[in-house]
């Protein structure tokens, strides 16, 4: 393992557990250096040995490589905490998910066979950097920052080879971010429960 | 305004488009090596030639398989294959053997790898381990592409691979392949690498989770994988086995998988290995077992197989002009019912030999040794 992707391996350890963590413990409210602590903490615990490798390593043989998008969507999630205004709002985000879905629908059903059209092929041309690095600027201007950053992020990443694979669509999506992005969808299409109202008074 | 997020954006931007300007192209795969659409030509003995071993102690390990075999640049012959207590079992390991031509005989197999040492060296939890290629290039090195599975069966597959610089004798750490973008699962190795002009590399893989079908891998000469071509478009063909025939034509031989027919299933590409075309099935059965093909002298094909619809009770040697008609020439291994002959794989060694290794009884690899006298009169 090279040390770009063991440092890749233990951020996205540190960031799962951590939005795991905050997510079920919301209700704890901690001072700020208190959830930098609990990260050093996670990050540690990720080193921790378990089952002949560390535990950032165990949970990498059952996550695979999380991507720029899983990351930068993690991320989003904690900054928060740390007292870190991520400058990038609910509606400057709310594109990515349906995005990230239909790209899920591209990518996956051709990967496992579905059809014979091979899509992951196109990860290892340039020219879809070009298109994404072209699209970036456009997503941003249109206020879809997460997109813009998404796209000129994953490229960079794929560039320098950050992670073990030199396929882009490895750094844009993953499995667990087109689920999460299903689970999105499927929240904006089942009727939402209406707000519960006091009583009237006479 | 220039916020923080501004600055990350336009810097992120700037250094992407700037690295992507210098990220090599995509290249089409270069035409095949000569040495693999036309092997050097060698001195045809008339006296036949045949040899036979076996490569490891009957019940150490209790359980083998999977065996293939190379040909290092000075003749010498070397072997890999996976044993432990059963096939899947933890305690699998990937063994390899020499073969001593002036002494003929092996010698004794070690461990070059387990799960447990590939998982430090992945950094990742591997569950069991699988069938190993090797592979020696032209500049001597030796490459070792196995399967590694983390979370569930053999459909949960992936590919690692070691390399030796000094035949085979000690390894580099593991490294994964990565061949799918679905957490990287299903992809397995079976079939011969085929090299390519420029030191690049076909490695022929199949994938096996909810449709089976074969690919190839393009490798260059660091190992990176830099394009993949799906080989089948019908879900039914596994265990490519790549046969070049000139720089840019070659054929292909599959085990049937699925609805398929029980026969050796054939394409073809004549644009190395880019583009494949619909498959074929050959008058050769198939059980659904693996095939094992080479070109001989005369460049007919010569293909190691079970020559039966169901089981692999026999092994048998046969011959072709177009790779679709063949003709038996010989029977290896005629057994009853429970016993197992399987995974054949063959290569031109020196001095006009062919050897072939497979799976006998999954208690011991055989070796056989034989030459083109020897074929002929077997047929």
């Amino acid at each position: 393992m090279s040390t770009t992707f063991w440092v890749w391996a233990h951020l996205s350890f540190i960031l799962v557990v951590g939005r795991l963590l905050f997510s079920l413990a919301q209700n704890w409210v901690l001072p700020t250096k208190g959830y930098a602590a609990a990260l050093l903490l996670i990050g540690a615990l990720g080193m921790m040995p378990y089952q002949d490798v560390d535990l950032a390593g165990w949970l990498l043989g059952i996550t695979n490589m999380l991507s720029v998008g899983s990351l930068l969507v993690l991320v989003l999630g904690i900054l928060p905490r740390l007292g870190v205004n991520p400058d990038i709002d609910q509606d400057q985000q709310q594109g990515s998910w349906p995005l990230w879905f239909i790209l899920g629908l591209i990518l996956y059903p051709s990967a496992l066979g579905w059809v014979s059209l091979d899509t992951y092929v196109w990860g290892y041309d340039p020219l879809m950097s070009w298109i994404c690095l072209g699209l970036s600027p456009l997503f941003w201007l249109l206020r879809q920052r997460l997109i813009g950053l998404w796209l000129s992020l994953s490229v960079l990443a794929w560039t320098l080879e950050l992670g073990e694979s030199n396929n882009l669509w490895d750094y844009l999506i993953d499995p667990w971010l087109v689920i999460a992005a299903l689970i999105w969808l499927l929240r904006q299409l089942l009727p939402k429960r209406p707000q519960q109202v006091g009583q009237e008074g006479p | 305004m220039l916020t923080r997020l501004n600055i990350l954006y336009i810097t992120s931007l700037v250094c992407a488009g700037v690295l992507a300007y210098f990220y090599p192209p995509l290249s089409a795969p270069p035409p095949f090596a000569e040495s693999e659409y036309s092997p050097a030509p060698f001195t045809q003995t008339q006296t036949p030639v045949f040899e036979q071993y076996f490569l490891n102690p009957i019940d150490d390990p209790p359980s083998v398989h999977a065996g293939s075999l190379t040909m290092l640049p000075d003749g010498e012959i070397i072997a890999a294959w996976f044993g432990g207590s059963r096939e899947g079992a933890a305690d699998v390991a990937i063994y390899t053997a020499r073969y001593d031509a002036e002494q003929q005989e092996w010698s004794t197999p070690v461990v070059i790898t387990d799960r447990l040492r590939t998982s430090r060296e992945l950094g990742r939890y591997i569950r069991k381990l699988g069938n190993p290629v090797i592979y020696a290039d032209r500049q001597g090195r030796v490459w070792l592409y196995y399967v590694t599975v983390s979370v569930g069966g053999w459909a949960g597959s992936s590919i690692t691979v070691k390399v030796s610089d000094n035949g085979g004798r000690r390894w580099s750490e593991a490294e994964r392949l990565i061949t799918s973008p679905f957490l990287n699962v299903s992809t397995l190795v079976k079939g011969s690498p085929i090299a390519l002009q420029d030191d690049q590399l076909l490695l022929p893989v199949y994938h096996e989770m909810i449709n089976k079908f074969g690919e190839v891998l393009q490798l260059d000469s660091k190992n990176r994988l830099i394009a993949k071509y799906r080989m089948t478009h019908q879900p039914q063909a596994i265990q490519p086995w790549i046969v070049p025939q000139s720089p840019t034509r070659a054929s292909a031989f599959y085990r049937r998988a699925g609805d398929a027919p029980p026969r050796v299933l054939v394409n073809q590409s004549n644009l190395s290995s880019k583009y494949w075309n619909e498959l074929s099935p050959s008058d050769a059965p198939n059980p659904g077992a693996a095939v094992s093909v080479i070109r001989d002298h005369s460049g007919r094909y010569l293909m190691a197989y079970n020559p039966q619809e169901s089981n692999r009770t026999q092994l048998a040697l046969a011959r072709s002009l177009d790779g679709l008609h063949w003709e038996k020439l010989k029977d290896l291994e005629l057994g009853e019912d429970g016993d197992e002959f399987s995974y054949p794989y063959l290569i031109r060694g020196q001095g006009g030999r062919y050897h072939l290794i497979y799976t006998w009884q999954r208690k011991r690899m055989r070796h056989l040794i034989f030459n083109q006298a020897w074929l002929e009169a077997a047929s």
